[in-house]
């Protein structure tokens, strides 16, 4: 299972922590997988593109964003990838968890 | 476009499928429990076995899970029962 920890202060995201094995299919087939391994990599891009003070951390089955900025514009990419992971959650709950630490 | 999408970035390791197999029964232990010249008391098991790979020759019985045990004491002796049957005696210590 996917767990998808994020830290927020009121509507300030602060840090985003996705891990985990989705295990939903075969490697190559896991169509879990697939859609959080999307949704995580285009956000890496987007805020890698903003150049603002945000700390990107990968490792195996493991992705960790942190926002030092403060930035508007970040906080809404954070919004966006956390509303886009829990609509998957929604359907898909037994392969990944959405929980606020 | 710094991070190239691995798409497959939260799935277990490449190879590692879920196999659905894994499952197994116990061992029954079956098989030859006196060998062939071995001396026998009356009753004691001579071959565990699921249907007759071994037939009942003379002073030995069947049990109900086709286990043979023999009948008097004496000497076990495995023989032929035809071509390729084989049957298993006990035959008095002489």
């Amino acid at each position: 299972m996917i767990k998808a920890i994020f830290q927020a202060d009121e509507d300030r995201y602060i840090s985003l922590d996705v891990s985990g094995h989705a295990e939903y299919g075969e490697y190559g087939k896991d169509l879990i997988c697939a859609s959080v391994s999307s949704i995580m990599f285009g956000f890496m891009n987007a805020i890698d593109g903003l150049e603002e003070d945000v700390k990107i951390t990968q490792s195996e089955n493991r992705i960790t964003v942190v926002d030092h900025s403060g930035s508007e514009k970040v906080n809404d990419y954070f919004e966006l990838v956390i509303m886009q992971l829990k609509t998957i959650e929604a359907s898909y709950g037994d392969f990944i968890k959405v929980e606020r630490k | 476009m710094k991070y190239v999408l691995n798409i497959q970035f939260f799935a277990s390791k490449k190879g590692v499928g879920s196999t659905k197999n894994g499952r197994d029964s116990h061992s029954k232990r079956l098989g030859a429990k006196l060998a062939d010249g071995q001396f026998a008391t009356a009753g004691s098991i001579i071959y565990r076995q699921r249907g007759t790979k071994i037939h009942p020759g003379e002073n030995v019985k069947k049990g109900g899970d086709d286990t043979l045990f023999c009948l008097i004491d004496g000497v076990v002796k495995y023989e032929h029962l035809g071509k390729k049957r084989t049957k298993v005696s006990v035959y008095p210590a002489v």
